[in-house]
């Protein structure tokens, strides 16, 4: 697609080494929950997460599914699929890129989660459903930028979607269910105000990105954007090499992952740390486990090392952290060193 | 036919720990009485994943009601495609129809629209759904139960509906590193191979799918004895539960706990269990004081033993020296700060600016007023805190109504189906080539719901007259505690500062609360009061704010011990600034605004001046302790003693 060519490649991005980790381990594990990215505006947010489409690896679907569902898992199919598939129909697929979908603030919930098809039910008569942003972004990246401005209840849906990987639908005489396994990238400025602690937890990452203050470094920002500016496909084209270098690393990260073990010292470094962390609930474990595995995998690693921990960790544990009213609570990684014996 | 999609499923004896959530649900698909079960706990504790486990023991179906649901769906509707076809009119199945010897489970109940709740909670208690809507005038019978989750942290369940669930049980995760690991380990196993997993549990399953087999053989031959039931009237009256809903959960729960067990008499231990599972959320909530009056109530109608006592301590070792008594102490004058006293001294004749430390904070009451809210008619549901009907085309698709207006919010579902049983008449008279004519009286508009904000404006009083006696820790204390209920629940707060020196607005209303804690952090302190001023220009900040949002609900929580005196012109010495001030307060009059004041002076025997601005202002009056919510420890102790007192 046209457009998409035109975004500033995700590969010449300036410094953000988190953002981007966070951004990745994702993409190689789409279970780890999702990120938000917290930050000050004209840091880089939007322009990382949009162009991660180019180095998004592909993805095999069914040929003419609104949902995209993947031939490979039956059970996880839509109905339609598995109705085809129970009459014996062979379903033809296809390797399609990966994408991100982008939801916009102005979005209602009928679009978000779909809806009754107006022109069926005048033309004919019959009910039809029609698929909405959930079902776009089944298998994809949804995006929401200004996550904090978006309604309380579309938030609440997202999550309760994302989470359960499947969308219900039980409104306007409609009564749907299809798969809805997406990774969920939130970013958000906070000086607009800030995400409702309870949903914070429900984001499998976070991270906070700042402007970087060396001087190199933002001449080095300014001269890269000059020159993708005045010749972006020129750009692109130069970077290339890099980009499905990049996308290589995904696709291989991804075969690596199931082979990825943890023993038991990794086991027992992840729960000590979530308790000297005082995490409430297991969601910090759980994800801090698939997190530290992605990562391990995007290296190439089959085991996981404390090195993976301390990377992943800060992203995992940053914004589960307890605080006490209202005070700023910042990570400290010599605790972290502490609890890994580092 | 492929049924409804849905997420693979963990097996039930495979979560670990949750033993009394696994009981609760068990209680459920043994006693066709217990119908309705609600699981509490914080975010990640497997709430879900226990409650979705169900299924599997059970050999029944999940029925997920899913956030956005709209009534129709819920209930049950017009069905559309037959109404056009054939002109007749047939209910198409609700959702509650599906559930029908299923399982019915809402996840987040604590975030549906109240009448969904309502309507849901009513269908399985009575077991029957009745509709009367659209041209359809029916009912029909629905057999299941209800299994419901809640965060913790999240807002609030009315107590009507909470006192409809038979029982309520927390998600306490495990916090001990055995445990985590385990959990941690399963999850990974799960993870890896889902089938293989629950290939490995399937055996303990099949166990615990047994063992509801045989109890539901016995719940139906147990037979009750009479000490049983004064036992738990007993309990129930201690705890000064209302109503007898609570008595007759507990009393089903207890059958059903003595026949989980394989037995057919019901214990004690089986009654002290049930009682903790079916009584605890049913409890008043008094202002902030519950505890302390539910103490007293055990203690005196049950008798408060030394046996229990010894249990109390053995609890809570610092309840021994209650926190009140020291604070009481300290407040006390001859324990005034010498520090304090000093400044005060060193400052005469001229201002200085003493900052003090912020107090501890603590659970507090909730200052909006549900009464005040549901008069006012602001939400129909009941004063729920923050859902408000809107006009807007924003927020949840919760109804449809017959609509007037000529460029409505189409809801369109509903308005095919108001004109789908005339399809055949009107295509009988018209040419067209559209299947469906909508003629202007089929229109209906949607109604919508969206959360609101309310707005609280603090209006602090930070003068001398309070640091002299050390309170202003205490009233930071206070006032972050607050806070941070208003954080969660995000709402708007401004923040106003008044001394001699000036009147300032700190924080214009907004939902950054965060910075408040900064603000308050150093807070300057002057040392007399400008009452009269103070309240004067409230008076006109919040009359243009009400315009400025006319939506929401406003209060002004004007913290002050009320020892106005400075008058308005600080020149003029005959007024007297006290008399002036209360003169203003009665005066006071602006529409939606609501006051509070909360009176930051401790001691008990001189003159209330804060609690005449109250009178003068209408508004509800507290002191500072009794913004005071009792803490889970303090639940926790009158759990643990209650059911050894009726021993």
């Amino acid at each position: 697609m046209a457009n998409e060519t035109l975004l500033f490649p995700f590969v010449r991005v300036v410094g953000q080494e988190k953002m981007k980790r966070g951004l990745l381990l994702n993409i190689v594990d789409p279970g780890i929950g999702g990120i938000l990215i917290k930050g000050e505006k004209g840091t880089a947010k939007s322009t990382s997460v949009r162009s991660l489409a180019q180095i998004l690896p592909p993805r095999t679907s069914v040929v003419g599914c609104p949902f995209h569902c993947d031939p490979r898992y039956p059970k996880r199919m839509c109905i339609q699929c598995r109705e085809r598939l129970a009459a014996g129909e062979k379903l033809e697929s296809q390797e399609v890129p990966m994408s991100v979908v982008e939801l916009p603030l102005s979005a209602t919930e009928d679009r978000v989660s779909g809806t009754l098809d107006l022109e069926h039910v005048l033309k004919t008569g019959e009910k039809k459903f029609e698929p909405g942003v959930l079902a776009q972004a089944n298998g994809n990246i949804l995006y929401v930028d200004e996550v904090n401005l978006l309604d309380d209840h579309i938030i609440d849906l997202l999550l309760d979607s994302a989470a359960m990987g499947v969308n219900y639908i039980e409104r306007e005489g409609v009564s749907f269910s299809h798969p809805a396994k997406f990774v969920l990238v939130g970013s958000m400025n906070p000086e607009e105000g800030s995400l409702r602690p309870q949903l914070l937890d429900r984001f499998g990452l976070c991270v906070d990105v700042e402007g970087d203050k060396d001087v190199n470094v933002r001449m080095e920002v300014i001269k890269r954007r000059m020159a993708f500016d005045a010749d972006p496909e020129g750009y692109i084209a130069s970077c290339q090499s890099e980009i499905d270098e990049m996308r290589a690393k995904i696709i291989e990260a991804r075969s690596v992952l199931p082979k990825v073990v943890l023993d038991d010292k990794i086991i027992h470094d992840i729960v000590y740390t979530c308790i000297h962390f005082k995490m409430e609930g297991h969601r910090a474990d759980i994800t801090m486990m698939r997190a530290a595995k992605a990562n391990a995998a995007l290296d190439g690693r089959t085991e996981v090392t404390k090195a993976d921990l301390r990377t992943v960790a800060p992203l995992v544990l940053g914004h589960r952290l307890k605080k006490r009213a209202f005070e700023e609570v910042a990570f400290d990684m010599k605790e972290l060193d502490l609890c890994l014996g580092l | 036919m492929p049924g409804p999609l849905s997420a693979p499923q963990y097996p039930f004896s495979a979560v670990y720990g949750m033993e009394q959530v696994k009981k609760a649900l068990m209680c459920a698909m043994v006693n066709p009485r217990v119908k309705t079960v609600l699981i509490i706990g914080a975010s990640g504790t497997g709430k879900t994943l226990v409650a979705r486990s169900l299924g599997r023991i059970s050999g029944k179906r999940i029925v997920n009601v899913p956030l956005n649901v709209t009534d129709e769906q819920l209930f049950g509707c017009l069905d559309i495609e037959f109404a056009i076809k054939e002109g007749k009119i047939e209910l198409q199945d609700g959702l509650l129809k599906r559930a029908d010897g299923n399982i019915l489970y809402m996840d987040d109940v604590n975030l549906f629209e109240q009448r969904m709740t309502n309507g849901v909670i009513d269908a399985v208690l009575t077991g029957k759904v009745r509709i009367e809507r659209e041209n359809i005038s029916t009912s029909y019978d629905v057999d299941t139960i209800l299994v419901a989750t809640m965060n913790v942290h999240d807002s609030y369940l009315s107590p009507a509906i909470l006192d409809h669930f038979d029982i309520c049980v927390k998600a306490d995760y495990p916090d001990d590193e055995a445990g985590r690991t385990e959990i941690l380990r399963r999850s990974l196993a799960f993870d890896e191979d889902p089938d293989a997993f629950a290939e490995a549990y399937a055996d303990k399953d099949a166990e615990v799918s047994r063992r509801i087999a045989d109890a539901k053989e016995i719940v139906k031959s147990l037979a009750l004895d009479d000490e049983v039931l004064e036992a738990i009237a007993t309990v129930s009256g201690g705890m000064d539960i209302q109503g007898s809903r609570g008595d007759l959960s507990a009393t089903n729960v207890a059958i059903s706990l003595a026949a989980i067990d394989g037995r057919s008499t019901v214990s004690f231990d089986d009654v002290e269990e049930a009682s903790m599972m079916c009584l605890a959320h049913r409890r008043k909530v008094i202002g902030g004081r519950r505890v302390d009056k539910m103490e007293k109530v055990v203690r005196s109608s049950v008798g408060f033993n030394t046996e229990s006592r010894a249990i109390f301590k053995a609890v809570h070792p610092s309840r021994e020296n209650p926190k009140i008594d020291d604070a009481e102490a300290e407040e006390a004058p001859s324990a005034v700060d010498p520090r304090a006293v000093a400044k005060e001294d060193e400052g005469k004749g001229k201002t200085e600016d003493v900052i003090t430390k912020i107090g501890e904070t603590f659970e507090t009451i909730d200052l909006f007023d549900r009464e005040s809210a549901k008069a006012r008619g602001v939400s129909r549901n009941k004063g729920k805190r923050g859902m408000q009907k809107t006009d807007t085309r924003t927020g949840r698709y919760v109804g449809s109504r017959i609509t007037e207006q000529k460029n409505p919010d189409l809801a369109f579902d509903a308005t095919v189906r108001a004109a789908a049983p005339y399809q055949l008449k009107r295509h009988a008279e018209a040419e067209t080539d559209m299947a469906v004519i909508i003629e202007k009286s089929d229109m209906r508009e949607k109604i919508r719901e969206t959360r609101t904000s309310s707005t609280f404006l603090f209006a602090v009083d930070t003068s001398g007259s309070l640091i002299i006696r050390n309170r202003m820790t205490a009233v930071k204390g206070a006032i972050l505690s607050l806070l941070k209920q208003h954080y969660i629940k995000k709402d708007r707060v401004g923040f106003l500062t008044f001394n001699e020196k000036s009147i300032t607005m700190l924080l214009q209303p907004s939902k950054e609360v965060e910075c408040i804690y900064k603000l308050l952090d150093d807070l300057a302190i002057g040392k007399r009061t400008p009452l009269s001023a103070a309240l004067q220009y409230l008076s006109d900040y919040m009359s243009m704010y009400v315009k400025k949002r006319p939506n929401d609900e406003c209060y002004v929580v004007l913290v002050t011990d009320g020892g106005a005196n400075i008058p308005l012109d600080p020149d003029d010495t005959e007024t007297d600034p006290l008399e002036e001030a209360l003169g203003i307060a009665r005066k006071m009059n602006v529409p939606n605004v609501k006051w509070i004041v909360i009176d930051s002076e401790k001691r008990y025997d001189t003159v209330h001046h804060a609690k005449s601005f109250a009178d003068a202002l209408h508004a509800r009056y507290y002191t500072l302790d009794e913004l005071r919510i009792v803490t889970h420890e303090e639940e926790r102790l009158v759990h643990t003693a209650t059911p050894h007192i009726i021993k």
